[in-house]
């Protein structure tokens, strides 16, 4: 077993361990570069609010680009959820780290409602809604995502409470609104336990509600805007390969953190053994999911399924469905079934690259099609393929400004939030201990119930 | 070379089949003379052992390639067989025979890992010394030693306290000894 | 999940080797009960083969019913040995280990069943051969590997396969035990030759714990790829009601959710029977319980993406087919006794501890569960076929016979034998994974509470 990082075991309890949060160098290099890409993000943001509103066409690359932020950002704090819910301490220095891309998952409700506007009626076209009324599918999706995203905050919030909240000699002094928001927090068993059960209950809530978003949204954004396209894999198909995504994203944010701050002496290769195990995982959910779509329609041969396929897989699309498989399947796979990849954080990181480069290629050759489909009222009757549609330099300064702003939340929310649950950490320092074995050394962990 | 027999330490804690292990050491046994019998597994490095070395890994990418190998070879070979019309599509369609390739790869994969896991746990192994009180849970320390060299190995695993000491013959310590197998 | 095991190693062995050394009179009467139920079974499958298929129900276009719905639910039950025992070996869950052996024997069992299914459903079983293996060299009869009916055979011969390799494997060490305590010569014998001279060295006890892990990563993409081939028998083709490309993974988790529930209703028996109080405690079903809402709750959104994708198209056969499985006559009786059995009623009882600790209410809501699966597979594969053809004169509704009936529940009695013959031969649980669970258990002490806690290397 690899053991923790040596840190992990000399947490002070008295005076309790408290990481602080992560200072940001504005003058440097790399932040000034993305603040300047990031306004070239928020300029073409507005060209297309002000200049495209309601082209659906010229809405393709950011609604990709959205579906990246979700299927990434949005589901790192789902690592958190996971490591508690199996009660693991591999992610204990992962959590917070997580949970922070909930800040920069609120930039895709910025891209969700412009691009809700340029889908047509639902009345003539496959659909999940079953042509309900009451606004459908703009009403449901934003009130989806909205309460999608307050539950992330919500979380985060709970979360972050002990380690930001002031001792209780200073909250006194604080005005009611303040208290309120730090919860009034003293640390008493009580409050203890109500956080703890608040951030269970709001991680299944999490948890079930990206799938939820996923799905709605893929279909509404994918499936039901491409004449022909069927597929009932294709929410669970997202919704895994951004939980593969969501990994990847924290897995560099972790290396970052170990290579670039003080924070990282407890972040090591034991955190890489076990979230290794999942992306391999994940990956080879990927290739599953994948393949149980492709396989079916080619068997059956139906030519409105072929036709989509053709489109998305084996034509028009090829090139970007290379890329995709190979940066969230061959790549990975080979990489992650040896032991000396998957088991090293700094190699790990490689993986988790391009994992996320197959990400952005795939939400690409996915949603780009459907969104610049000719007709989503069609059906396919035999008729020539349509032509790929490549992204104009506003499209690609485009994704690279939204990264950015992706990057520089991230690194707003680091610079107020410490980016360990110093919490857990010392409750872990309590949990764990190295001990003599006969002649060897065993790692105790504790495991109250 | 001398030739070697086998001594068999019984006791009762692990601590005394560590210490019986470092008093061999210090005798001048290594690691290959000597070794720990349980009937339940110890976390490594208990008993003051070195890391195994094994090779295990290698054995399900030997067995996958077989098995690819194999499962290329009846898909092809039966459909290449079969005189069916096809209606001028392709005889060998990839998405058609990628399961049957996929299940032969891993029944090659896990059949040599079957067969690395017995090579590398030295099995069939009909040779060696044992006793029945090791199955209740106590813990054997089985040196294979010279003859010459037969009273150091007995002074060594006495002064861990015993239980018994068991050779080919019989107890070592005790006249009437208990079933040993071997 | 922390009731440590309570008794020493010795008497560890002495109780889980108990019923392999001496065998109580109840083992012969139980035996011979199920013997004579699957003999009733196994003569009624001799009958079809000398009359023919026409006893049972089929019609056209309806001729895959009672026996194919078995076989894909006894596939089902057979996954929860592989999702227990090597997802929780990986996960290094501690609670595993008195559950895993138990699991993979039923397994084994369950698949060996299911396999007989297609082979009676066939009529001509001899003939059945052509689909798998090579067979009639001189007529040029050559199995068609593009079909999913041959996929099949090699994945469950795959899944089998390397289900008994792993379980011979983690046995090793108790094959050995089992040795030792064998009061006669010819068991001695027998083995000493199964256990390979196998003496708990430490390089062997190395070799098992890596095994484990190694062997448990490789089959459960086996146990993943076998029910959705299964799967794939029904979705490849245009039968109304079966192309969905979600088929896979929703046949997968509905078989984790029945082969789960399985497990833990075995594990209830084998507790009462062989008397294993001091093993299977309230903690495990509780873990188990917990596994259960999980994988329910996952299985239950893969049914409504089948209905939702179902009717997503609007195509009218497959509105058609939804409709008649929900709300026409004998099909909406059985709809809500299948969601009331398989999730309305046991989902919600086991978020309470009380019921998730409780042995009689665990052992009736899992039976109920494998109930509801049963019938969701019924109802998944027969409303389609009913509707087949285009041609509305074709149109046929399906009544089991009796015969049908019999079978399917003479067959419940084959995994029965299975386990309690294995259970006489070789422990039922896994002593050296217990053993070892009770040598690495320890405790902290933090302030005034002692935390239960396990040792790693």
């Amino acid at each position: 077993m690899v053991k923790p990082e040596h840190a992990a075991f000399g947490l002070s309890l008295r005076p309790p361990f408290r990481p602080s949060a992560v200072h940001v160098n504005r003058r440097h290099l790399a932040v000034a570069a993305l603040g300047l890409l990031g306004i070239v993000g928020v300029v073409t943001y507005a060209m297309r609010l002000f200049g495209a509103w309601g082209d659906r066409h010229a809405w393709a690359y950011p609604a990709a680009m959205m579906m990246v932020l979700l299927s990434s950002v949005a589901t790192a704090p789902l690592l958190a959820f996971a490591s508690r819910a199996t009660r693991g301490y591999w992610g204990l220095p992962a959590r917070r780290a997580a949970e922070l891309f909930i800040i920069p998952s609120l930039l895709v409700y910025a891209l969700l409602i412009p691009v809700l506007a340029t889908l047509p009626p639902l009345q003539g076209r496959a659909n999940l809604w079953f042509n309900f009324g009451g606004g459908a599918p703009f009403v449901p999706e934003a009130l989806a995502m909205a309460v999608f995203l307050l539950t992330g905050l919500a979380l985060l919030w709970v979360s972050a409470v002990p380690d930001v909240a002031p001792p209780p000699s200073e909250l006194r002094l604080l005005p009611a609104w303040k208290r309120a928001l730090y919860l009034n927090w003293s640390g008493t068993r009580r409050q203890w336990q109500a956080l703890r059960a608040a951030i269970k209950v709001l991680g299944a809530f999490y948890l079930m509600l990206y799938v939820f978003v996923q799905m709605i949204l893929s279909t509404d954004i994918g499936q039901s805007l491409l004449p022909g396209w069927r597929s009932g894999v294709f929410p669970v198909y997202c919704a895994v390969s951004g939980i593969q995504s969501g990994l990847a994203v924290t897995v560099i944010t972790i290396a970052l953190l170990k290579k670039y701050s003080a924070l990282g002496r407890f972040i090591g290769d034991e955190q890489a053994v076990s979230i290794g195990k999942i992306m391999l995982g994940t990956t080879l959910m990927w290739i599953y999911n994948f393949w149980s779509d492709f396989m079916l329609v080619w068997y059956a041969r139906l030519p409105g399924e072929v036709a989509a396929i053709q489109v998305l897989v084996a034509i028009v699309y090829k090139a970007s469905f290379l890329v995709a498989l190979f940066g969230m399947f061959l790549i990975p796979f080979v990489g992650l079934i040896f032991n000396p990849v998957r088991r090293r954080l700094m190699r790990l990181r490689w993986i988790a690259v391009s994992i996320l480069v197959g990400l952005v290629f795939d939400r690409i050759r996915l949603f780009v099609p459907s969104m610049t489909s000719a007709d989503p009222f069609g059906h396919y009757e035999g008729g020539p393929l349509p032509g790929p549609v490549w992204p104009n330099a506003v499209d690609v300064l485009f994704i690279l400004g939204w990264i950015a702003l992706v990057a520089l939340a991230y690194l707003w929310a680091a610079s107020r939030v410490p980016m360990l649950v110093g919490w857990e950490m010392r409750e872990a320092a309590l949990l764990r201990r190295e001990a003599p074995f006969v002649r060897g050394h065993v790692l105790i962990l504790g495991k109250p119930d | 070379m001398a030739p070697k027999s086998e001594v068999l330490g019984i006791y009762e804690t692990p601590d005394q089949a560590a210490d019986a292990i470092a008093r061999l050491r210090a005798t001048g046994f290594d690691e290959n003379d000597f070794e720990v019998l349980s009937s339940t597994p110890y976390p490594e490095g208990a008993f003051g052992e070195k890391h195994v070395k094994h090779r295990l890994f290698a054995f399900p990418f030997a067995g996958a390639a077989c098995g690819l190998a194999v499962g290329v070879a009846w898909v092809i070979g039966a459909q290449v067989s079969l005189p069916i019309i096809t209606g001028g599509k392709p005889v060998i369609a990839m998405p058609a025979i990628i399961q049957i390739l996929y299940e032969g790869t891993m029944l090659g994969a896990v059949l040599f890992t079957i067969l690395g896991v017995l090579f590398e746990s030295r099995l069939p192994d009909g040779i060696g010394l044992y006793d029945n009180r090791i199955a209740d849970g106590y813990i054997g320390v089985s040196v294979m030693a010279a003859e010459r060299r037969f009273v150091e190995v007995q002074v060594a695993l006495e002064q861990a306290k015993p239980v018994d000491i068991v050779a080919k013959q019989g107890s070592l310590l005790r006249p009437a000894p208990r079933s040993a197998s071997s | 999940m922390q009731e440590p095991i309570t008794v020493d190693l010795k008497t560890t062995n002495r109780q889980l080797f108990d019923f392999v050394m001496r065998t109580p009179l109840w083992f012969f009467n139980a035996s011979g009960a199920l013997s004579l139920i699957l003999a009733v079974g196994l003569g009624i499958v001799v009958g079809t083969l000398w009359v023919g298929l026409q006893i049972f129900g089929y019609s056209h276009p309806v001729y895959w019913a009672f026996l194919i719905v078995n076989f894909v639910f006894w596939i089902g039950i057979s996954h929860a040995g592989v999702m227990i025992s090597a997802i929780l070996r990986l996960t290094q869950a501690e609670w595993r280990r008195p559950v895993t052996r138990a699991a993979e024997i039923l397994t084994v069992f369950s698949l060996m069943t299911a396999m007989l299914h297609p082979v009676i459903h066939s009529g001509r079983a001899w003939r059945t051969l052509y689909w798998a293996f090579p067979y009639d060299f001189m007529r040029g009869m050559w199995p068609n590997p593009r079909s999913p009916l041959v996929w099949d055979p090699s994945a469950i011969f795959t899944y089998l396969t390397s289900t008994i390799l792993f379980i011979y494997v983690a046995l090793l060490p108790d094959l050995a035990m089992a040795r030792d305590r064998a009061p006669d010569v010819v068991r001695r014998f027998a083995y000493s030759v199964l256990s390979m001279g196998f003496r708990g060295t430490t390089r062997q006890w190395r070799i098992q714990g890596v095994a484990g892990i190694l062997l448990s990563a490789l089959i459960l993409p086996i146990f993943v790829s076998v029910h959705s081939i299964v799967s794939w028998d029904f979705a490849v083709t245009g039968v109304p009601g079966w192309h969905n490309t979600v088929f896979a993974p929703y046949f997968v988790i509905g078989a984790v959710h029945s082969g789960v529930s399985a497990v833990v209703t075995i594990m209830i028996i084998l507790r009462y029977v062989f008397k294993l109080q001091n093993f299977i405690t309230r903690d495990h079903i509780d873990a188990l319980a917990r596994l259960l809402i999980a994988v329910a709750t996952t299985w239950f959104f893969f049914l409504m993406l089948d209905f939702m994708f179902g009717l997503y198209g609007t195509e009218s056969v497959e509105v058609d087919t939804w409709q008649r499985r929900l709300f026409t006559g004998a099909w909406s009786t059985l709809a809500i006794i299948f969601i009331l059995c398989a999730f309305v009623i046991p989902v919600p009882m086991w978020l309470f501890r009380r019921v998730r600790r409780s042995f009689f209410l665990m052992f009736l809501t899992t039976i109920l569960v494998n109930i509801g699966m049963w019938i969701e597979r019924f109802m998944l594969i027969v409303p389609g076929l009913e509707r087949k053809s285009n041609l509305t004169f074709q149109y046929s509704t399906f009544t089991p016979t009796f015969w049908e009936i019999a079978i399917v529940l003479s067959m419940l009695a084959l995994p029965a034998i299975g386990l309690l013959t294995f259970a006489k031969v070789f422990p039922i649980m896994p002593a050296a994974d217990i053993r070892e669970g009770q040598v690495v258990a320890t405790t902290l002490r933090i302030g005034r509470a002692n935390v239960p806690a396990t040792m790693r290397e």
